[in-house]
């Protein structure tokens, strides 16, 4: 089963202090990532989903080893043995980034606007040792074939695409060296709907064609449900509800999941469907409420979860929640 | 095998195609310039000012060293262009060969004090933390310090000379690019290219010095070039002050030096005019110069 996981995330925290005054004292922690265990599956897609600040990113990019984890670890596990990622030497790391990428959220500032497509595309392949230059063009052609951007377009600079070919040309550039995990952060917000569905067929050809796992972060819940597998919804930092797709939408449990979901708009106009609106707004993440962090928007709070804090539990068939309700 | 090799040239073609029709921007950047009449104006002073101080020998015959006694403080006639001074030296010889030590100066101090700037900005911005905090004292206690002090200092201690003023103007004038480059490191350093980079397993080294340098460095050849007029006018200062360069060498300071006399202010004007109206065109045309490049290099004017 262990064996299974591409990546396994134990207790991860990534708190970003915050500092005041002249001095510069630490006053608190964002807690950006608090606590979250969770496991990758191979070849799978996890999708991430959750409001706007729960940490999404944050959690990407621990995975990418962009953000220090506080605390918890990291394991990742691609030739059958287990390696804690946050404990790797500069060598493991350089290795590693060979296997994991990412597509950032935003298209616009992904490329540097002093280059080229081709120089900015030729960079990993350089930095991972591509010596030879007709090769080097040779993979690049490929990987722009994939996403349907013509070679012309490696002579331009970023200036001159639009924000969709510019997340194009991010996938083509993450997928060039051939990644074992991608971690697609919003990597379809910038697009307009119909090329959205265009690019989010193509990642689902390249992951066939190519054994892909991905982790793919979104907060528009039907390109969630379309693309993934598994589904790990987050709230304040906080992993709240994990399940299989199909099992989280039959049978949602936690509350927020709920009401997250109740917020989908239906094509068929169902006068019956009770939308849950939620009130009030998201707590700082610094000052976190005591006790579950969705007691105070929860509409079945009790007594018990202003206190005590859930922990992620398994309620079976792989359906994991953090909720009192379900204990 | 055969087949791959054919895609393989295939590829390599249309991609060297591709490359023929290539966006140029330096060439959109060139006609932008073009096109800004006060920079082209100064380019074409600075211009010729280079040429006329390079190929003094060939457009003077004075040597600019030889008093003349028999020819002290004539105004602009036919065999002196522009008059001589108290010493019957030709204003014209001592403009060109002048000008080569004043721009001399200038330049290089420039050129050396931003490269410093740019070095330890970048560093003090990327890395932040120990390393910044002390540059950033380095950099307040050298900004703060007088540098008329310093300067007399070393003239006390060494003498004054060409190569002492662009030692004290380099140590002393890297603040202002250092601001600035750090202040842009920490800036973009944040950008999501650089995670990019960082993604890809680039090195800090190469981050800071082909990601985020480039478009910092645009910044900075515009601060060179805006420093420049600075130095000429500090130079001229000191000179006249007397504690730049020697007496005995010729720059546009030393000129102005040499006419203070009261006699020669109010009698023999064209002694001061001319050095200083050749500072003043100087300068003015190397700022115009550094406005127009500062409006096309901008990146983010684009
Ligand atoms: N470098 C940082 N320093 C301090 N705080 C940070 C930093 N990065 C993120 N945060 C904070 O961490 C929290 C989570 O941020 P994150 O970017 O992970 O959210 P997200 O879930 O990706 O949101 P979105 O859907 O808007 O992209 C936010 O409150 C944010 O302010
Ligand atoms: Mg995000």
């Amino acid at each position: 089963m262990a064996d299974n996981n591409i990546f396994r995330l134990e207790n991860v925290k990534v708190w970003f202090p915050v500092q005041k005054g002249f001095f510069k004292k630490t006053v608190g922690h964002v807690k950006a990532v608090d606590d979250v265990t969770i496991n990758v599956k191979r070849n799978e897609t996890l999708g991430i989903v959750g409001e706007s600040g729960c940490g999404k990113t944050t959690l990407g990019k621990a995975m990418m080893l962009l953000e220090n984890p506080t605390g918890g670890d990291v394991y990742f596990n691609e030739d059958g043995t287990e390696k804690d990622i946050t404990k790797f030497s500069k060598e493991e790391r350089f290795e590693f980034r060979k296997k994991v990428q990412m597509i950032f959220q935003d298209p616009y500032s992904a490329l540097n606007p002093m280059k080229k497509i081709y120089t900015e595309m030729e960079e990993p392949l350089l930095i991972h040792g591509y010596k030879d230059k007709a090769e080097r063009e040779y993979m690049m052609e490929q990987a722009l074939k994939l996403v349907n951007i013509p070679v012309d377009y490696l002579f331009k600079y970023p200036h001159e695409f639009s924000g969709g070919q510019r997340q194009r040309v991010c996938i083509a550039r993450a997928m060039e060296i051939n990644p074992k995990v991608l971690v697609c952060d919003e990597a379809v917000s910038a697009l307009d709907v119909s090329i959205q569905a265009q690019v989010l067929n193509l990642m689902k050809d390249i992951q066939q064609e190519r054994d892909l796992t991905y982790v793919f972060i979104a907060h528009d819940l039907s390109v969630v449900q379309y693309m993934s597998d598994r589904i790990l919804v987050m709230y304040l930092g906080k992993a709240v509800e994990m399940a299989d797709s199909i099992e989280l939408y039959a049978n949602t449990k936690h509350p927020y999941t709920v009401s997250l979901l109740s917020a989908i708009p239906v094509p068929v106009l169902d006068r019956d469907k009770k939308r849950i609106i939620l009130k009030g707004d998201v707590p700082s993440p610094i000052n976190k409420p005591a006790g579950c962090p969705f007691h105070e928007r929860c509409d079945r709070c009790m007594e018990r979860c202003k206190t005590e804090e859930p922990q992620l539990k398994d309620v079976g068939n792989g359906h994991f929640v953090a909720c009192h309700l379900y204990e | 095998m055969a087949e791959n090799n054919v895609t393989n040239t295939n590829t390599t073609n249309s991609i060297d195609n591709a490359r023929k029709y290539g966006t140029k921007l330096w060439k959109k950047k060139v006609r932008k310039f073009f096109n800004n009449r006060l920079a082209v104006f100064g380019l074409l002073v600075v211009v010729i000012f280079l040429v006329l101080m390079i190929g003094a020998p060939i457009f003077t015959k004075w040597d600019p060293n030889a008093p003349n006694f028999k020819a002290k403080l004539v105004g602009p006639n036919a065999e002196h262009l522009l008059g001589t001074d108290s010493l019957g030296r030709d204003l014209f010889a001592r403009i060109l060969y002048g000008g080569r030590t004043s721009v001399l100066i200038a330049v290089v101090s420039s050129f050396i004090g931003s490269t410093i700037g740019t070095i330890l900005g970048a560093i003090g911005g990327y890395f932040e933390g120990f390393i910044d905090k002390c540059l950033v004292r380095l950099q307040e206690i050298v900004s703060c310090f007088p540098q008329l002090i310093l300067v007399l200092i070393v003239v006390a201690f060494i003498g004054p000379g060409t190569w002492n003023l662009i030692l004290i103007f380099a140590l002393t004038g890297w603040t202002g690019c250092f601001r600035l480059v750090r202040s842009e490191f920490i800036a973009r350093k944040e950008e999501t290219y650089v995670k990019v980079c960082e993604a890809f397993g680039m090195s800090n080294v190469k981050i800071m010095f082909s990601q985020i340098l480039p478009s910092v460095l645009t910044t900075v050849i515009v601060q060179l070039t805006m420093n420049i007029p600075g130095y000429v006018m500090q130079e001229a200062g000191l000179s006249f002050l007397g504690f730049g360069v020697p007496m005995n060498t010729p720059t546009w300071g030393t000129m102005l030096n040499a006419a203070k006399a009261s006699s020669i202010l109010i009698n023999n004007p064209h002694c001061w005019l001319v050095p200083g109206l050749a500072i003043s065109l100087f300068v003015l045309a190397v700022n115009f110069f550094g406005d127009g490049l500062r409006d096309v290099m901008d990146p983010r004017q684009q």
